[in-house]
This record gives C-alpha cells, structure tokens and sequence, in this order.
C-alpha cells in the first residue's frame, strides 16, 4: 500500500517563494500612482500647449487685420483712415515690445508671405524690416543650437533681407549639413551673385536635390544673368564641377567646349556624363575623337552614352569604330546601341538579320508555295527577271536580307568578320585606340549561307533583234542627270553594284546614243528590258569622280515639272529648238507626245550632247562645253513688259516693304516729280508710315541714364570684386560712373556703401582737374592762336625775333599727376599755365623765371 | 446708397481668409467668411450671395462638393471662383467641369482676385 502511495505520489521540485501580500499591494499603488501622474503630466502639456495655440491662433486672429491694414494702406485714403493707420502704428509699437507678439507677427508674416504675391509681397517683406522683427532673426543666427540657426537662415532667406546675405554666407562651409544647405540656397537666394560666391567657396557635397532647388531658384529670378559657368569646370570640388556642367547645358553657354571635352576623361562617372550630354546637346563634333578614345576604358553605361553621342555627332569614318564595337565589345547592350549608331550614321547600312528565314527572302512568292508544300497545285514558274523595272530591282535588292548580309559583310562587318578583316581591326585598333583585340573568329550565321548573287536585270543592248523594240521601251526613260558612272549602279548611299552593262549601252533611236552615264529611273515595268543576268557584287563604297564636273552656276535651273513623263510617251530630245513659250504652252500637253510625234525638247544640254554623240560606243559620255550650250540652248525667260504704273506701284511695294527712313528723301524726290495722283498718295501713305515707325523709337522725353561698363560687372560679382572694381572706377572713369555710384551710396552693404562714397569724392576731385585741364587747354589752343598770327604778322614784316637761349629753355609740359596732386598745386598749376600760355605771359614771366633758374 | 455685392468667402486658411476679407471689404464687398464647407452650407442657406470665392481644398465639404451643391442643388447660376494651390490642375479641371466660372491660383495676389470677381460679377 505503502509503495503504491509512494508510486503514485508527486513531489514539486521548485516551490514557489513566498511573497508578501502587502508588498504587491504597496507595488499596486506605486504603479497606480506613477500612472496617474504620468497621465495628469500628459494632461497638463496637452493642455497647456493647446491653451498657448489656442491663445496663439487668437491673438494671430486679432493682429491680423492689422497686418492686413498695413499691407493694403494707401497713402492716398481718407482723413479718417490715415488716422486708424496713425493709431495702429502706435499700438504696433507697443505690442512688438513684448517678445511674443515680435514672435507671433513675425509667424504671420512668415505664413503670408508663401500665400501672397505681387505688390502685396513686396509690401510685405517692406513691412518685416520696418517692424525690425529681422533683427530677431539676426539673434537667431548666433545662437549655439542649429535648429535655431537654421530657422533664422530661412526667416532671413523667406523674408528677402538682403542685409543678412553677408552674414549668412559665412554659413557656407559649416560643418552642420542643415545649416550649411540653408546657408547655401539663402546665399544663392538672396543676390544674384550669390551662385558665384557658392561656387567659389564650396568644399562640401551638393547633392542631386540641393542642386535641383539652387536650379530652381536661379530659373525663377528675374533679370538673372547667369554667369559664364565655364569657370568653375576647372574646380577641385568634384560636385560644383557637376552642378557647372549641368548649368552650362542648362544656359546653353556653349563656349566652354574644350574644357568640356576634357572632363570626359574625368574619373567621375557622373561628371563624364553630364560632360557627354553637354557634347550631344552642344553638338560638339571635334569631341568624337576623344570620346572614341575613352570609350574602351569606361562603364557599360558611360559606353551607351559615348555611342550615342557618336551616333549624333559622327560622321562616315566613324563607322569603322563602330563595327569594331559591335564586333569586339562583350555586352549585348553595347553591341546593339553600336549597331544602331551605324544605322543612325548611314541609314539601312546594318539589316535585321536574325530570325529572318533566308528561303522566304531569296524566293519568289511562287517559289515560297512550294517550300510550305503547297506547290502541288502550282506550277512553279520562273519569274520574268528581265520584264523587272530597274529600279524596281535595285530596291528589291537592298530590302533583302542576305544582299543586306553580304553588305554588311563586306562593307561594315559585324559579326561575319574574316580572320583577315579581323587582323586589320586589329591592327587599326591597335594603332589609334591602343587596345587590344579579340581575334577569334565568332560562329556566323552567314558562314552557312553560301556566297550569293543578285541577280541584277542587266541591260544587254546587244545588237540583238530585240535591240529596236528595247530602245523603243526605253524612250519613255526620264534622264536624271547625276554624277558620270563608269559601270557602276550605286544603290542606297553607296552600296557599288557592278552591272555587267554592254558597252554599247542602251540606244534610244536608230543611232543608237550611248546613255549609260545616267542614272535609270523606270516608273513602270517593261516587257522587254534584259535585266536578268546582271550579277551584282557588293564591294565597299567607291566614290567615283567625274572626269568631267558641272558648273553649278553655269547651270541655269529649269523648272522640274516640264521633265516629268508619262508612263507610256516618251520625250525625242533633239536640238530642234523649241523655244520656252512653246514648252510652256504645251506644258500642259505632258502626257507627253510619243516620240513618233516629234514632240521634241532642247534644253537639256546633256541630251543634245547624246545626240550628237550617237555613234559614241564608250560607256562614257564627255560633256563638252556643257555651259556653252545651256547658254546657247536654254531660251531666256519671257516676262512680260511693264506699263510705268506697274512699274512705280512695283517700286513703292519695295519701298514700302524693305524701306525705312533712308528711303525719305528719295520719295520726297519722288513726290514732286510724279504726276500721278495715286502714286503720290501711295507715296505720302509711305512717307506717313515711316514717320509714324520712327516716332516712338526714341521718346524725346526720355531721360536715358548713361550707361556705366562697371554697372554690369557689378551685377555679377561679390563684395570683395566690388570693392576692388570700385578702386578701378578712380582710375578710369568718367562722368558716367558718378551716378553709378550715387546708386551705390543707398547698397545695403554698409562697405560698398562707405566705399561708394569715398570713390565718389575722388572721382569727382579727377573730373574736376581734368575740367580744369581741359579748360585751360581751350585756352592755351586760342592764344597759341593769337601767338601764331603774331608770328605770320612779323613774318609778313619781315621782323625777326630775338633768338633764343638756354634762359628760355624751361619745361612748360605738364601731366596731370601734377594736377592732381593737391589744391595748392593746382593753383600754382594753373598759375604757370596762364602764364605759359602766351608770347607776352613768357617776356612777363622772364625774371620769375631767372630767379628761379639761379636758384636751382 | 448702392447696395453692397454679397460675396462668400469660402478659405481654411485663416491668415489668408483674414487678408483676402480685409481686401475685399476695403473694395466695398459684403464679405461672408466661410472657414469650412458646414459653415458654407449655413451661409448658403441663410441667402445666396452675387459670387462666391471658394477654396478647392477645404474640410467637410470640398471646393468641388460646393460647385456641385451650387449648380445641381441650389440650380444657382451665381459666378464661382476658385482658389487652388499649383499641381492641383486635376482638382481645377473638375471644377471647371462642373460649372465653375474662373480660376485663381495660390498664391494669390489680392489685386488680381478683385479684378476677377469684378469681371465676374460685370459678366452678371
């Protein structure tokens, strides 16, 4: 029994502690307490904050209308209005005695200001200095907590106080992030020049966001005029060289494109994009080169850039580096952006050529029945290569693939590169780009398609019986005249074809003319054209010269619509001499008479040339004297004669049109000679319109302000290139500057202002003397007048003078630094000169000037 | 005397309310400030003014709710003008779309609101 209770019975291992009941009572009203407390604090705050908001708001609500009564008061209101405005000044100046209202004025104007615009925020930021509540904001900025720095950078910068631009700047540089991005919108904010002083005297960072709302802020002055940005591109913060270069794209101030250049071989990733975006966007074309130069050293991304710039900006030669990026770069991306800049340097030069199924392309649509196994019900027929229309060829030879395969092949390789080009590649690469290249052979597509030929409708004018017919089809050609071709036929920009072309060429009569020098152009087909054997082989652009040129300006221009054809007439171009009245008469008639018709032109010197060169068998055609025969052959305008009126009513539309007040005279010349009644109204009308557009050009009553060269300078500098400039205007100014700088004695900077004034006082002393000098040149000129007569009235009476000796040999020049040394030496200046000034002045001042020599 | 023009000024912002009240008193309008669209349903029922200026953005009842409430409701023609902050280009279409007759940005200019209201109420 025993065992079995002891079996079945369970011990507790841990027993729990035993704690007093009053201690967790005592706990319970600790925490209840501390709660209560806690709550009742909480309580409190929230009230009492929302009590002083509360209190706030009202007192806001009160002072308001106050603020309102000065910000819309004008003087010109009533007595009684004036004397609410009196009284209000009086209790505004009580209340601002007392920190808070300075505190909660200063809050509602801060609130207005981002409310209102116009007169009433001009009136506004006047108010805020008048009621000094700047000056609070002043204590904010020496304050050692930043928050409180900063609200007192912003106030300053909200409120447009420009006196705290000074003061602020110093913040650029500070090391509190905060302070130090207030500082630098207020500094930009607050003058024009402000940007200036920021880049110069940045160290720090400016982040993509700051730079954005410095952006922001410049774009929304007025009368901004930027400064030439270019400057800070040279700058050893890595960031302000960024900002530059954004703001130099941004201002379109492209003058900076070597420096721009350079910074594309900056080790920063961001500065050499924004440096290539400028070269796009200033269309840089010398910056092609480096860029090539660079290219194999940068990014994926900075790569995508330099090839589209060079998509942009290259040109022909460009290509080689192009297919060398496409072939030897190892990104996809890279590869196709390449590609695509070669498309966008020559238009269709690379063709698709994935996935494009080589059968459907090389087939005829018949043929293609057959592939998909339907030719069971079709007879497979060849098609009729020789009734192709040539152009009509050569355009289907461009669209295809495989031609388009072999052109790339041979003329920009891509991926089908032989190890012969790719040796060359090589080489090149080697010796302009100095890198290496990859010369394996990569696995083509085109390696399985066996070397193909077009076949090209090749025009064999044999002396074959179909010969007659051929020349017959052919007349309806237009002859385009272009550049002489050998035997070649060029397809799209200079896709060379050989076409294996007899000799003997194409007769378009009996005497059979050779015009294989032109350039076919057929709007239709024909049936008996032998264009089915011409094989074409693709080889690089050749570019072939004429032996024989043009003189454009020995061409005159014939209106293209008298060469257009019809489809089944064609043109007999003999020298039988049709003269313009006739052509323009049958102009109309240009479903143009066959050739039976002897429907005949003349002004194409090139096909009278054909025609008598019928016998020529040569493949090309010598344009002999092709300007003498334009002139001979082409017939001269006609236009029709003009009465007098049309003539005079011709010349007032002129006048009246181009004309300005040069053109008075002769109308009023005009005016009196002509009889007509209406060509003298004509002309007063013009005369009276002219008058009227010269009226307010310059008002009379203008007073225009002289312009001073230091007033734009200013504008754009900072304190210290100010005072500097101003030590400038001493030296070299003029009367101009003087109301410069009476503008400059109301500057809120008190430095420029005490400056302003000090140069002002000298400025004034220079012009002074220089009046002074000038005068008494005036003088001097007239009795140097008097001495001159007096010497021609002794010549005349044969009277000699007293010779002169070493006694009269005194320095008479004086400088102006003479002049300008004091008022006493003026005096004595001006002393000597009167006295120099004349023959009598020397003999009066003889003893003086003894004494004075014996005393050194 | 010439009866003065009724104008509601429906504005949340009380500074700006306040400025634009004083202008427009001073301009010689009976000005009802409205600060929220409850209070403008009151004042509207109280009696309809010659035009109303009205925030877009306002609590309870919106600019848009108050156009709507004016033209399909009340079947009231009075001119409204409303008043929008920048970027709220969808807000001012809307409004437009229901039958708002003008357009003031913020921030306002004082100057040019008068000249506003003064057109409007010339086109009554």
């Amino acid at each position: 029994m025993k065992a079995t209770y002891l079996t079945y019975q369970t011990y507790a291992l841990i027993n729990a502690p035993l704690i007093h009941t009053d201690l967790i009572w005592d706990l319970t009203i600790l925490f209840a307490v501390l709660s209560i407390l806690y709550f009742a604090c909480v309580f409190f705050f929230r009230n009492k904050i929302s009590y002083r908001n509360k209190k706030s708001t009202q007192r806001k609500r009160e002072l308001t209308p106050m603020v309102s009564e000065f910000l819309f008061h004008e003087p010109e209101a009533t007595k009684e209005e004036n004397t609410n405005y009196v009284n209000l000044k009086i209790e505004i100046r009580e209340l601002l005695k007392e920190p808070v209202n300075r505190k909660l004025f200063s809050e509602i104007l801060l609130d207005l200001q981002k409310d209102v615009l116009g007169e009433t925020l001009n009136r506004l930021h006047k108010l805020y200095i008048d009621l000094g509540l700047d000056q609070d904001a002043f204590s904010k900025l020496k304050s050692w907590k930043w928050h409180v720095v900063s609200k007192g950078i912003l106030e300053l910068t909200k409120m447009e106080v420009p006196k705290s631009y000074g003061i602020i700047k110093k913040f650029i540089n500070t090391k509190k992030g905060v302070i130090r991005k207030q500082a630098e919108i207020a500094t930009v904010t607050l003058k024009h020049e402000g940007i200036n002083y920021f880049l110069d005297t940045t160290t720090h960072k400016i982040s993509e966001w700051q730079q954005l709302k410095l952006l922001d802020i410049l774009r929304n002055f007025e009368d901004f005029q930027p400064p030439r940005f270019k400057v800070w591109l040279t700058s050893n913060n890595k960031d302000v060289v960024l900002f530059s270069l954004r703001l130099v794209k941004y201002y379109n101030q492209n003058d900076a494109n070597t420096s721009i250049t350079e910074l594309i071989k900056h080790k920063n990733n961001q500065i050499k994009t924004e440096a290539i975006y400028c070269i796009k966007e200033f269309n840089i074309v010398e910056a092609v080169e480096p860029l090539k130069n660079i290219f194999w050293k940068c990014t994926e991304n900075i790569k995508l850039l330099i090839l589209g710039a060079v998509a942009s900006l290259g040109k022909e030669e460009d290509i080689v580096f192009l297919q060398l990026v496409a072939n030897k770069d190892s990104s996809f991306t890279v590869k196709s952006k390449a590609l695509g800049a070669i498309n966008t340097i020559c238009p269709e030069s690379v063709m698709p050529t994935k996935g494009i199924d080589k059968k459907l392309t090389d087939s005829s649509w018949k043929e293609v029945m057959e592939y998909n196994g339907e030719s069971e019900e079709y007879v497979l027929v060849e098609p009729k290569k020789d009734k192709l229309p040539i152009e009509e060829d050569a355009d289907t030879i461009t669209d295809i693939p495989v031609a388009s395969k072999d052109i790339v092949d041979s003329h920009l390789p891509i991926e089908e590169t032989t190890k012969e080009s790719l040796i060359e590649d090589k080489e090149l690469v080697d010796n302009v780009y100095g890198i290496e290249v990859f010369t394996e052979e990569r696995p083509s597509e085109i390696n399985d398609k066996e070397e193909e030929t077009i076949d090209f409708p090749e025009i064999s004018i044999d002396s074959s019986p179909e010969e007659e017919e051929v020349e017959e089809e052919l007349n309806f050609l237009p002859i385009v005249v272009g550049d002489e071709i050998d035997d070649k036929i060029f397809l799209n920009d200079g896709i060379e074809n050989e076409t294996d072309i007899n000799p003997s060429s194409i007769n378009l009569d009996d005497d059979g003319i050779v015009i294989d020098f032109l350039p076919f152009i057929v709007e239709e087909q024909e049936d008996n054209i032998e264009v089915a054997n011409i094989e074409v082989i693709y080889e690089e652009i050749v570019a072939v010269e004429n032996d024989k040129q043009f003189k454009i300006n020995e061409i005159e221009v014939i209106d293209p619509n008298v060469v257009t054809t019809s489809k089944n007439k064609s043109i007999d171009i003999t020298d039988n001499g049709l003269s313009a009245q006739d052509i323009l008469k049958q102009q109309d008639d240009l479903t143009i008479s066959p050739v039976k018709e002897n429907f005949e032109f003349n002004f194409i010197p090139i096909v009278e040339d054909i025609t008598e060169n019928k016998e020529c068998k040569n493949d090309t055609v010598e344009l002999v004297d092709t300007a003498e025969v334009i002139k001979t052959v082409i017939p001269k305008a006609m236009l029709p004669e003009m009465t007098f009126e049309e003539k005079a009513k011709q010349l007032l539309d002129d006048i009246e049109e181009f004309g300005d007040q040069r053109e008075v005279s002769l109308l009023n010349g005009l005016l009196e000679e002509d009889a007509y009644k209406f060509i003298s109204d004509r002309i007063q009308n013009i005369l009276k319109k002219f008058n009227d557009d010269n009226a307010p050009s310059i008002p009379e009553n203008e007073n225009l302000k002289p312009f001073s060269v230091f007033e734009d300078l200013f504008r754009i500098c900072d304190t210290e290139a100010k005072l500097i400039l101003m030590d400038e205007i001493v030296a070299v100014g003029d009367e101009k500057e003087i109301i410069f700088l009476n503008d400059l004695l109301d500057d809120d900077d008190a430095s420029i202002c005490s400056k302003a004034e000090k140069v002002l006082k000298e400025l004034q002393n220079k012009l002074m003397a220089q009046n002074i000098l000038s005068t008494e040149n005036l003088k001097t000129i007239s009795q140097e007048k008097v001495s001159k007569e007096y010497s021609t009235l002794m010549n005349e009476l044969e009277i000699e003078p007293a010779k002169p000796t070493d006694i009269f040999d005194v320095e008479f020049e004086f400088s102006e630094d003479v002049l300008l040394t004091g008022e006493s030496d003026k005096i004595e200046t001006k002393t000597k000169k009167i006295h120099q000034a004349s023959f009598m002045s020397h003999i009066c001042s003889f003893s003086n000037k003894i004494i004075n020599k014996f005393n050194g | 005397m010439l009866k003065k023009i009724k104008l509601l000024l429906a504005e949340d912002d009380e500074l700006l309310a306040s400025l634009l009240n004083f202008r427009l008193q001073k301009s010689g309008y009976d000005v009802t400030l409205s600060r929220d669209g409850k209070e403008v349903k009151e004042s509207l029922a109280q009696g309809m003014p010659d035009v109303i200026v009205s925030d877009i953005m306002m609590p309870y009842f919106s600019g848009i709710e108050l156009i709507d409430f004016v033209r399909n409701d009340l079947k009231s023609n009075i001119p409204i003008i409303i008043i929008s902050s920048a970027g709220n280009e969808e807000n001012v279409l809307s409004a437009f779309e229901l039958g708002a007759n003008d357009f003031i940005s913020k921030p306002v200019n004082p100057s040019e609101l008068l000249v506003r209201v003064a057109r409007e109420i010339n086109k009554m």
